[in-house]
């Protein structure tokens, strides 16, 4: 009997499930109504925990997102920063090509403007610097050797002025002595001043222009150009800028520091001079002032 | 019971942001379906057709838009139907369970077929469930071993912590 009413009550559970949804379908399937409790309270239920999930989603999916948005802004990164050092190692390069333009058009012009001085242009290969750290001597890829072959004395010139003179030849190298050189001295004059003297080498400054006391009124930046009366170096060069307004009586002579008109180490192409003494002008032959060879 | 809702409830939850996420919503999986699957092959008779309710209402909740009622009737009815073939065949292993899961997905397509046409009176997507009835039912088919394995899990902690105490 039991047995029978439990079976009883089983299938009236089951009756009642199975019909309540059908009741419920039936009242909520209507197009036009407003929210009934029931549905109040099964949203009231589902929604938090829709709502948590979400979150938690979304902050996750947001958070994975992030690091792969980061990964891939690293590896661009890195990929920019390949191509930055590729673009400043290209721009060092045609600013270095375009330097070189600059100072190889100087130099045509250079030649082009002295027509009478036979030039072989030669490249600086090594420099020599002096315990303070400035060039005294460089070396140029001319020897005796070549095709125009470099020789001792020959004067190296560039478009901005005299460099100095080459001192010993060896192989395919030739060593130039700079005008900063202690033993170096040039025959030069002030340009629109008349006032000749010596271009003399220090060795461990600036050289010096030095003349007979002489009223003149020389000032700072004054040009001095070659006279051509030492034998050694053509007329009409460049050599330097007197330095100071400030002269220095030794002796019976004036000394005035003098900037050279090179920058010696900038210095990268240079021109031999190969016929200067031939360019020499005749009344320079005699001088007032010794020059040492 | 408690257990099989929270753990119905907690995979309803995580299903719909989960799916939005991988944009598959169309050919979603039914874990509370292969809970109350598995309800009736696991649980007594009236303890599990409860489960099934609650579930179905769970998921009517979920779902939006249908009429109440109509997951809480296409659940129970596929309780019964699981609770008749558990006397006979033990479902609750891996490929048995994904089997059931795929006949009971069809089986409560079509019954959402015709409440939907008897009750629904917005309802207008008929040829959409019979079009993603058998994908669904295929994706629903892993969730069977998986909501088995873990719900298995469950009792088995379950009946050791009956048998043992929390704090052995």
């Amino acid at each position: 009997m039991s047995q029978k009413s439990t079976r009883f009550k089983i299938a009236l559970i089951c009756l009642v499930l199975l019909v309540l949804p059908l009741f419920s379908m039936y009242f909520h399937g209507r197009t036009e109504r407003s929210q009934t409790p029931v549905e109040t309270v099964v949203i009231g239920i589902t929604a938090p925990g829709q709502k948590l999930v979400h979150a938690v989603f979304s902050n996750l999916v947001a958070a994975v997102k992030r690091y792969t948005y980061l990964v891939e802004v690293e590896a661009q990164n890195e990929e920019l920063r390949a191509g930055i050092e590729e673009l400043k190692l290209t721009a060092m390069k045609g600013r270095r090509l375009e330097e070189e333009n600059q100072r190889l058009r100087a130099m045509l012009e250079f030649r082009d403007e002295q027509k009478g001085l036979a030039l072989t242009a030669a490249r600086v290969i090594a420099r020599e610097t002096s315990p303070v750290f400035s060039v005294s001597r460089v070396r140029l890829d001319r020897g005796a050797d070549g095709k125009v072959p470099a020789a001792a004395n020959m004067p190296v010139v560039t478009p901005e002025g005299v460099v100095g003179r080459v001192e010993k030849v060896a192989g395919d190298y030739c060593d130039v002595m700079l005008v900063t050189d202690s033993r170096s001295k040039m025959d030069v004059q002030v340009a629109g001043k008349g006032v000749s003297g010596l271009l003399v080498g220090t060795g461990d400054g600036l050289p010096v222009f030095r003349f007979p006391y002489q009223k003149a009124r020389l000032s700072k930046g004054d040009v001095l150009i070659t006279t051509g009366h030492d034998r050694l170096f053509p007329k009409g060069l460049v050599a330097g800028y007197l330095g100071s307004d400030e002269s220095k009586q030794v002796g019976q002579q004036i000394e005035i520091p003098v900037e050279p008109a090179v920058r010696f180490p900038m210095l990268q192409e240079v021109f031999l001079v190969t016929n200067a003494q031939d360019a020499v002008p005749p009344e320079a032959v005699t001088g007032s002032w010794e020059v040492t060879r | 019971m408690l257990l099989y809702v929270l753990v119905g409830y907690v995979l309803l939850c995580i299903e719909s942001p989960l799916l939005s996420s991988f944009h598959v919503r169309m050919y979603a999986p039914d874990p509370a379906l292969a809970v109350v699957v598995y309800a009736a092959a696991a649980m007594d008779f009236l303890p599990g057709i409860f489960t099934a309710f609650i579930l179905g209402l769970l998921k009517d909740g979920f779902s939006g838009g249908v009429p109440l009622g109509l997951h809480v009737e296409t659940f129970v009815a596929v309780f019964l139907a699981g609770a008749a073939l558990s006397r006979r065949l033990d479902y609750r292993g891996a490929v048995l369970m994904a089997l059931t899961v795929v006949v009971a997905s069809l089986a409560s397509s079509f019954l959402f077929f015709i409440l939907s046409a008897i009750f629904d009176r917005d309802f207008e997507e008929f040829d959409l469930i019979f079009r993603l009835a058998i994908p669904q039912a295929l994706v629903s088919a892993p969730m069977g071993p998986i909501v088995g394995g873990i719900l298995s899990f469950i009792d088995n902690r379950v009946l050791q912590v009956e048998r043992e105490g929390l704090f052995r």
